[in-house]
């Protein structure tokens, strides 16, 4: 997964990184240092601006890490996100890639939501599992977090870490973040999630703001897909399996990014 | 008109508020609504939360911050807690969702204000600013408006464009852990300082834990790093964050970490003689600060703190 969204990444683009998301961490420091050196990237509340082309790093476990303030170029407090992300750099640094190309404010290119449960359309829910009666909550989610902030200034990708019926849902039973026909209904910038990425696949949306099968990952089929999606999905024209990761791309990620193995403990507990 | 004439004969001392953690935990009464600052794994204000449940205060409102950790959890768990505020209450690949949180959200036993960190912080802006009110547009169309009817939908008067209007949050008392602390109140952390200057601002009065104390002149060579000035209670408290990391000082200490974690997944399981077990082991069954970090092995904090600069 994080391979697949480093390959996404674009030279240039700003990248938001949030809590609990080492995916989203070991993938955007794996842009930066395979063929991105130029993002801006923010990781979670404690980062503001790292960049890690050429210093050696350890993938933490937490996105508060004393640690990683040794690779922030410019620190801000958490709650000036809004105000100062956009600061630094110029205004040369951001022309083109469809973005306004100002320093002004707080404008992001990409971010990475969670999701416990996620549906066709790509709403994502944080918050938790409908009870009965007046039983607000079967199940507890940890909250909805920043997303619900970040997502008016950057485009998601969507990540669950289990493909399951539990977890991709016809309905969510809570909305945290919009998906594609949310997001032009309720007017936020952009067009809403890009893709939603699984262990297994990765969806994208079609011009019904529907998610469609746009890949899968090595030894997973699109039959295996279907009986382990909770939502009906019809295949993307361009569909095709993702290429495997590179002896390049493996070397740098374990050896250069997560040497401790956070991802492998992340995946197996 | 008469002016007295001044001297200085008589000048009041000034106010300092150097006091230890019971007395300052006392100021804490049933109902309040404190705010909890640090962040995730970092920088909670551990000695008073200990001393709060110690004391076994009730019917808190608790804000937590932006990314709340397990000391909110733990304030749960020990029965502190009537009502919930904070986006997000876990501690990461540690625990994804706190596990008292989760068993007392789902049986109702705290009421849970459902949020966002800039819905949050825009509550906490405008009590700042001394208004009534903030427009955010985080969360338009969610469910969180429907949730927690406090934010209300409304078109920006000049554009028309969607947003929410969230109501300026009330708070007692932000207890925040810094890393010095003079005994006027004057508060400065030692690396990020994540939400806790907005917190500080947000309430009534606030509360320090430092993990040393600092002369006044320490305070002025740098008056920059001062993040809250003129506190209202300050606490001499080294390793004052454990479990939990402090910026500067030390990492988090995952073993303790993983031993409040599998307490708090027995109280979620309802065992509750495992969750009492814990809780006299490491929370209520020491008079103070001191005695707590005694009971812990010194080895075990050297591996801490060597950590920042492994």
């Amino acid at each position: 997964m994080a391979v697949a969204l480093a390959r996404d990444i674009v030279d240039g683009e700003r990248i938001i990184s949030g809590a609990h998301t080492e995916i989203s961490f070991a993938a955007a420091m794996l842009a930066q240092k395979m063929h991105a050196p130029n993002i801006k990237l923010q990781l979670g509340g404690t980062c503001f601006l790292v960049n890690v082309s050429d210093l050696p790093v350890r993938l933490p476990k937490t996105s508060t890490d004393y640690r990683m303030l040794r690779w922030a170029e410019v620190a801000f407090d958490h709650m000036e996100t809004f105000l100062y992300f956009g600061a630094p750099g110029g205004r040369a640094y951001y022309e083109g890639g469809g973005r306004p190309p100002t320093n002004k404010y707080f404008v992001g290119d990409k971010f990475f939501a969670g999701g416990i449960q996620v549906d066709r359309e790509g709403n994502t829910n944080m918050i938790g599992l409908k009870g009965e009666g007046a039983q607000r909550f079967r199940f507890r989610g940890p909250g909805s977090i920043g997303i619900p902030d970040i997502v008016t200034v950057a485009t998601p990708y969507i990540f669950v870490t289990h493909h399951d019926r539990r977890s991709l849902v016809p309905r969510v039973d809570y909305v945290s973040m919009h998906g594609p026909n949310g997001w032009s209904l309720y007017k936020y910038p952009g067009r809403g999630p890009k893709w939603i990425i699984t262990p297994r696949a990765i969806f994208t949306f079609d011009a019904k703001g529907h998610a469609q099968l746009s890949g899968t990952f090595a030894g997973t089929s699109v039959q295996w897909v279907r009986e382990n999606t909770g939502f009906s999905f019809e295949l993307d024209p361009e569909f095709s399996e993702i290429t495997e990761p590179t002896g390049e791309e493996l070397d740098v990620l374990r050896r250069e990014i997560d040497g401790d193995g956070v991802l492998r403990s992340a995946r197996s507990s | 008109m008469k002016l007295e004439p001044i001297s200085r004969a008589g000048r009041p001392a000034r106010r300092q508020v150097l006091m230890d953690e019971e007395d300052a935990a006392a100021l804490i009464k049933d109902g309040d609504v404190i705010i909890v600052g640090g962040f995730g794994t970092v920088n909670h204000p551990m000695p008073i939360i200990r001393a709060l449940v110690r004391r076994k205060v009730k019917n808190l409102t608790v804000i937590g911050a932006a990314t709340a950790g397990l000391e909110i959890d733990l304030l749960i768990g020990a029965g502190c807690v009537r009502k919930i505020i904070a986006p997000y209450i876990g501690a990461e690949l540690h625990a994804p969702i706190g596990h008292c949180f989760r068993r007392a959200a789902e049986n109702g036993d705290v009421e849970v204000y459902e949020t966002t960190e800039y819905l949050l912080y825009s509550q906490l802006e405008a009590a700042a600013r001394g208004m009534g009110f903030m427009p955010w547009r985080g969360g338009v169309g969610t469910s969180i408006p429907n949730l927690n009817p406090d934010y209300v939908p409304f078109n920006d008067p000049i554009h028309g464009e969607p947003y929410l209007a969230v109501p300026a949050l009330h708070a007692d008392w932000a207890i925040l852990h810094v890393a010095q602390a003079d005994v006027f109140g004057n508060g400065q952390h030692g690396g990020a300082r994540f939400g806790d200057r907005l917190l500080s601002r947000a309430a009534e009065r606030v509360m320090l834990t430092a993990e040393r104390i600092v002369p006044n002149s320490e305070i002025r060579k740098n008056p920059w790093a001062t993040s809250v000035a003129y506190a209202d209670s300050v606490v001499e408290a080294p390793y004052g964050a454990h479990p939990f990391a402090s910026h500067g000082f030390y990492v988090e200490d995952e073993d303790a970490i993983s031993e409040y974690v599998a307490a708090s997944v027995a109280y979620r399981k309802g065992e509750v003689a495992t969750w009492n077990g814990y809780l006299e082991k490491r929370v209520t069954g020491f008079e103070n600060h001191r005695a707590y970090l005694a009971a812990l092995r010194g080895d075990h904090l050297a591996r801490v703190c060597n950590a920042v600069h492994a």
